[in-house]
């Protein structure tokens, strides 16, 4: 069972900021490899999802094969798509596993930006070989010296020798596939040995059911065989094995060191586990399945509530049906007071939900609303238990709380340098603990800092993109749970408590969020016919306070026999907008209270 | 059109409430058209008035088997835009609608358009009370307004009713106008206590839909209306009117002992009547319904039919609950919710009590058994009340 290297495979990704071409440069390499006519007009074949050519992001993987002949000898070449977000940087890291070697794709007009860093220490991290590429070079603005040197300093990688090539005219792409051959090792294993294949991803067909992403480590893999998907514990008959060419293609098997994909009556992606690993049923004696599996956790959380509340159920239908394509987000469904019924939504990050919220309302009619994001908590409870804690209706009392933690990010910035006094300044606004800065070049830094999710989820990106007139880039990671002094606060409206309304805040920015929301409510709220006080508290103790003033007036000034019927139906209308909103206490709140609250889309001061 | 068996349904309606003890006419012409009034009026029409006399005849003797008015009131449009014997015309085809003379009979009229002639006229037709449209004395507010009249005119017109003997004369202000100060204010209000009107009404200005006003604050050419301000102007006028000694009977209205107006209470407190003319709204137990707009439709539906009804409804009982508190609540007497309760069915008390404990706690109505009256704060947002009571 000896491995052996199998000299004409390179499994390898491309690794970029997002928009720096990387789906581009994977459309060139298709056409020279005779995939796709020059041209055709099918472009960006990676990204199949509209949604992702739109936003120029491609969240779900593949694999494509070509064959490039070389120096007289033929190559197989599977390319290995990766998702651009660090969102999904434990779906990228599986599928740079399945890889030996990664081109780093920067845009020389761009320079490095701060996924283009977090990718390409995954790369590192996976042991890959990285070819350092600079894109977009016939652009007026490129500055590849600038930005050779920006790679090096950053990432610590030589880039002298990196290829200049643009993707779009074609131009150098040649000379970049031939030198991936050259420096990306071919991978080693046993094609004798039993079947090990890592499972870096799957899509979900409406014809075929799941379609499962693999890359054999060792054995090889043929439709009749039956295989074990370890982590689900679930064995299956393999009906098809092939690859993308970049088409689905029926082969007869997938042996070591190649990619693929196996098609198995798997229902639901839920079924599948992305990192998991495939073998034989039953397992061999001594099986190891691969390293590096994880669960994905959703860090963030929000509720989505249907507008009307006779399309929930149309939402449910909708959200059933994404969940399909997307296993990594989560819905259950939950009732708010103020917003009635709807679902309490996890995501990976915030670019997932995004996406999520987006494709949402594109597949399906139903008119969203969707409130402020919050981050998952954990509690230490004073019984020595641990609970996570989504929503702040699930924070224990007070005195059952030993330590409050939170979700604490490394988080890189990349800014322009005169941008660096504002940013430390949002930066230690937010909470955020300095790790450290660095120059790529003259003009352009790195500040790296620890930071809580949940500033991060609120409103930072906003205010980056603001402090640096838009030339920011974020990037983060959760690093660790850490203590921190949290709090629950709580929302009163004429002394009784809104719990739609309340939320998980640090102790010190409680005060002025506190006050930010009274304002809201008070300029949403309708006056009543006695002054009604709004408080912000934190147990027992109000931290903000504002009044709603009493209606002075609301008279009719003439009002006759002939005025009945008109001035009637004035007053019926009136009191129709009062049904539909939300009585607490004596006090009848508007949903466009609730949703300037609870609303991400309102951000109206966070964007000052 | 209305079909035969509909105006037949309404009429035994009327009839089985018979008889009815309030009467209004419509008359819907005026010399010309202010800028901030919505009612049914009509300029430079002077040619339809005959025709439209003759059709007010034709409606009033339909529905004389059905009426014996206790009060009368004429409103326009100027109902003394007409010329004296057309005046005389139509106030006799009203008073032979009457079997009695009714105690109280009101015309309204413009200052502009009032002569010795036509005060004889109303004095000779049985008229007992005239209220005129004055609101303002001041010339240049005046000329805003779009009125013809200046503050000279609207003293002589006083004079020359009490020269013409007539006891009751109510005077109509308009506060709060665009470009009035306080101080113009509480001057307009010292000048209408000094021609001794035994009653006086006195309007914020509104800015009803459709008006020229309306289209100019939309613009920017009038500011818009201020609570504010206008609240201030409102409780000037009325220290100044209770500083007189009238008495604030209705939201909007004062008047001496003795002296209010019979007509308008029997609207506030929910009585029937029937209304005649152009746009005349009729209200007979839980029914209303309103005649054609438009003077040359509704003559030709009073010449040639039934009459024209622009629309008719009847009331659910909730919806009578809101119409008896809506007008009620606006006197100064209040509304007996347990009278209302017997009328409708529908128990206020019970099903309100912690508004009615809550409004009562902030000072906005007083509570006398089952009696239910507004103070004078509660007056200023009796609208938000009247929801509140009827949410």
């Amino acid at each position: 069972m000896a491995a052996r290297r199998l000299e004409h495979i390179r499994n390898f990704a491309i690794v970029a900021h997002i928009d720096h071409g990387k789906s581009t440069l994977a459309d060139r390499f298709l056409e020279l490899t005779g995939l796709l006519e020059e041209r055709s007009g099918a472009h960006q074949v990676l990204d199949d999802l509209d949604l992702e050519r739109e936003r120029g992001i491609t969240i779900k993987a593949r694999a494509v094969r070509m064959a490039y002949r070389k120096d007289g000898r033929d190559y197989v070449l599977n390319l290995i798509d990766t998702p651009g977000h660090v969102d999904f940087s434990y779906e990228v890291s599986r599928s740079l596993a399945a890889c030996e070697g990664a081109i780093l794709l920067v845009d020389s007009t761009q320079g490095v930006e701060a996924q283009t860093v977090a990718n390409a220490y995954l790369a590192v991290e996976a042991g890959l070989e990285l070819l350092p590429v600079l894109n977009k070079v016939d652009m007026q603005g490129a500055r590849p010296e600038e930005v050779k040197e920006e790679i090096e300093t950053v990432l610590g990688i030589d880039a002298r020798h990196a290829l200049a090539c643009s993707a779009k005219t074609g131009e150098g792409t040649r000379a970049v596939l031939e030198r991936l051959i050259e420096v990306v090792p071919p991978p080693v294993g046993d094609p004798e040995g039993p079947l090990k294949a890592l499972l870096f991803d799957a899509v979900y067909d409406t014809y075929r059911g799941v379609v499962v992403y693999v890359r054999l480590i060792d054995g090889s893999l043929a439709a009749g065989q039956r295989v074990r998907l370890v982590k689900a514990g679930r064995d299956y008959d393999v009906m098809e094995v092939g690859v993308l060419a970049p088409h689905r293609t029926k082969v007869a098997r997938l042996e070591a060191g190649e990619s693929g994909y196996l098609v198995a009556s798997i229902k639901s992606l839920e079924d599948v586990n992305i990192g998991d690993t495939v073998t034989t049923s039953p397992p061999p004696e001594g099986f190891k399945p691969l390293p590096g599996y994880r669960e994905p956790q959703p860090m963030v959380y929000c509720g989505l509530y249907p507008t009307y509340p006779k399309d929930f159920e149309a939402l449910r239908k909708a959200l059933q049906t994404l969940r399909l394509n997307d296993a990594s987000f989560t819905f259950v469904p939950e009732t708010s007071e103020a917003l009635g019924f709807g679902f309490r939504c996890g995501f990976l990050g915030l670019l997932h939900m995004e996406i999520v919220q987006e494709r949402l309302e594109r597949d399906s009619d139903v008119d969203l609303v969707q409130t402020a994001p919050n981050v998952t908590y954990e509690i230490l409870k004073t019984d020595g238990t641990t609970v996570r804690v989504e929503k702040p209706s699930d924070v224990p009392d007070p005195n059952y709380i030993e330590e409050f933690r939170e979700p604490i990010t490394r988080c890189s910035m990349i800014i322009p340098h005169e941008s660096v006094g504002s940013m430390m300044k949002l930066c230690t606004e937010k909470r955020g603990v300095y790790v450290e800065t660095q120059y790529l070049s003259p003009t352009r830094v790195m500040l790296v800092y620890d930071m809580p999710l949940a500033e991060i989820v609120f409103d930072f990106y906003d205010k980056l993109k603001s402090a640096t007139r838009g030339y920011g880039t974020l990037d983060y990671e959760v690093k660790a749970y850490q203590a921190a002094e949290l709090v629950r606060m709580r929302i009163l409206v004429n002394g009784v408590e809104v719990d739609a309304l309340s939320m998980i805040c640090h102790r010190e920015t409680a005060e002025p969020r506190g006050r930010r929301i009274l304002q809201r409510l008070r300029k949403t709220i309708p006056r009543h016919l006695f002054a009604v006080p709004l408080q912000a508290a934190i147990g027992g103790k109000v931290v903000a306070r504002e009044t709603i003033s009493a209606l002075r007036k609301d008279v009719t000034a003439k009002c006759y026999g002939g005025d009945v019927t008109r001035k009637r139906k004035l007053l019926e209308k009136q009191k129709a907008g009062k049904k539909r909103m939300k009585q607490v206490g004596n006090v009848e709140i508007p949903q466009k209270a609730f949703l300037s609250v609870l609303s991400s889309d309102e951000d109206d001061d966070a964007k000052r | 059109m209305p079909t035969a068996t509909e105006a037949d349904r309404r009429r035994a309606r009327v009839r089985a409430a018979a008889p009815i003890a309030h009467l209004y006419v419509h008359f819907p012409f005026c010399a010309r058209k202010c800028p901030y009034c919505d009612f049914n009026s009509h300029a430079q029409r002077e040619a339809e008035i005959d025709a439209y006399v003759e059709a007010l005849g034709v409606e009033l003797d339909r529905w004389r088997d059905c009426l014996a008015p206790e009060t009368v009131f004429v409103g326009g449009g100027t109902p003394t835009h007409a010329a004296p014997h057309q005046l005389a015309r139509y106030l006799t085809h009203v008073r032979a609608a009457c079997p009695a003379p009714p105690a109280e009979f009101t015309v309204e009229a413009n200052p502009g358009s009032l002569t010795p002639a036509k005060v004889e006229v109303l004095a000779g037709a049985g008229v007992t009370r005239v209220s005129v449209g004055v609101q303002s004395f001041d010339d240049a507010l005046l000329r805003r307004l779009g009125r013809i009249h200046d503050a000279q005119e609207a003293e002589a017109a006083f004079a020359l009713l009490r020269a013409g003997g007539f006891e009751h004369l109510s005077l109509d202000l308009i506060l709060a106008l665009p470009g009035q100060t306080l101080a113009a204010q509480e001057r307009d209000v010292r000048q209408a206590v000094a021609l001794a009107p035994e009653h006086v009404s006195a309007y914020v200005l509104t800015y009803e839909e459709g008006t020229a006003f309306t289209r100019a604050m939309r613009a920017g050419r009038l500011p818009a209306p201020d609570d504010d301000r206008e609240l201030e102007y409102l409780h000037v006028v009325r220290a100044g009117l209770e500083g007189a000694g009238y008495r604030r009977y209705e939201i909007s209205n004062y008047a001496r002992a003795g002296a209010e107006c019979r007509h308008n209470l029997a609207y506030w407190r929910d009585a029937d009547w029937l209304g005649v003319g152009a746009g005349a709204h009729s209200h007979v137990g839980a029914w209303r319904w309103k005649n054609e707009d438009g003077p040359s439709r509704y003559i030709a539906g009073q010449l040639q039919g039934a009459g024209a009804i622009a629309f008719e409804e009847a009331s659910d009982p909730k919806t009578r609950v809101l119409e008896k508190l809506m007008m009620g609540l606006r006197l100064a007497e209040g509304v007996d919710l347990g009278a209302v309760g017997a009328a409708t069915g529908v128990d206020v008390l019970r099903r309100r009590p912690e508004r009615l404990a809550l409004y009562e706690r902030e000072g906005l109505l007083v509570r006398e058994g089952p009696r239910v009256r507004l103070t004078p704060r509660g007056f200023d947002v009796v609208n938000a009340v009247v929801r509140g009571l009827t949410a």
